[in-house]
């Protein structure tokens, strides 16, 4: 179904793939500063010798590590809006973790275009892209999934 | 260290005994940017932020959802597991402020061997505005 915002060429892109980035490494200095950032310096983060010790190969990266490589453009950046845009906010964010990230890892985002939905707020018409990001690591194994939402103000037309 | 927290000890309706209370400054958000390299002008460039109608920088939002799996872990300790996080971005918050997270149990269930607990979670301010409410389900072991 398509709206005021929404073309038939937009709807059509839902499913597609999107550019989610290279596979990339995760390290125990990009981990710190995940952990420095929320100020939660757990040592199961920190200390390799403490993650070691209760069962991880390595120190463990906190939930929402992966975001480390997020791509929240890349929807914006594989859509044609055929309306003016005014402004463009990030509307929410949705996590399942499924497995533990630890340092030493290589990590594989694959995007697609999940949903578009549109709404009339207060300051106009309001297109809602949400997106889906899977992180696969080095096993083969899904360890985490990433639905962000990014909000599009359109801008009245007169 | 702290307790950790049982299956069998949740009561539905209780507030999680925990809060995460942040200051925000444009230093913490620099760092909220260069630890995921997220460098969007209107995070740490006021004049940026003030040329799109804005009085100063923002929080990133993706900063307000760590800190509600900053809660979750904290609380359900190493014996725990976060299943799933989410939030809506409602407002945004300027430095100066600080960000209060909380959360509330709203279910709990056993399922295929795994002991879960669903919550209400969100992120106020110091003045108890909410900015990031959502939702979280974790798991905790039990004592049976």
């Amino acid at each position: 179904m398509s709206g005021a915002l929404i073309s038939a060429r937009m709807r059509a892109a839902v499913g597609s793939p999107l550019a989610s980035g290279q596979p990339f490494a995760v390290e125990k200095g990009s981990i710190r500063d995940l952990a420095e950032a929320i100020n939660h310096l757990h040592p199961l983060y920190v200390d390799e010798a403490y993650a070691q010790s209760t069962g991880h190969g390595s120190v463990l990266a906190p939930p929402t590590y992966p975001s480390y490589n997020l791509a929240l453009g890349a929807p914006l950046e594989a859509l044609t809006f055929e309306f003016p845009v005014g402004s463009i906010l990030h509307g929410s964010d949705d996590w399942e973790f499924l497995g533990d990230i630890h340092a030493g890892d290589m990590l594989t985002p694959q995007g697609k275009l999940l949903d578009l939905y549109e709404k009339q707020g207060k300051r106009g018409g309001m297109l809602f892209i949400v997106s889906e990001i899977t992180y696969t690591n080095q096993r083969g194994e899904v360890v985490a999934i990433y639905r962000p939402t990014e909000v599009v103000i359109a801008l009245p037309t007169a | 260290m702290k307790t950790q927290p049982y299956f069998d000890d949740i009561r539905l309706g209780e507030e999680i005994p925990l809060q995460v209370r942040e200051p925000l400054s444009t230093r913490s958000l620099v760092k909220w940017a260069a630890a995921v390299r997220d460098f969007y002008e209107v995070h740490y460039d006021k004049d940026f932020a003030r040329s799109i109608g804005l009085r100063d920088v923002i929080a990133h939002g993706p900063n307000k959802c760590a800190l509600l799996g900053r809660l979750m872990t904290e609380w359900i300790g190493e014996a725990g597991r976060l299943h799933r996080l989410s939030c809506t971005h409602k407002a945004s918050n300027f430095p100066g402020e600080t960000l209060v997270c909380r959360g509330r149990v709203k279910d709990k269930y056993s399922k295929d061997g795994r002991h879960y607990v669903e919550c209400e979670v969100w992120v106020e301010n110091q003045d108890g505005v909410v900015a990031a409410p959502g939702a979280a389900t974790v798991s905790l072991p039990s004592r049976g």
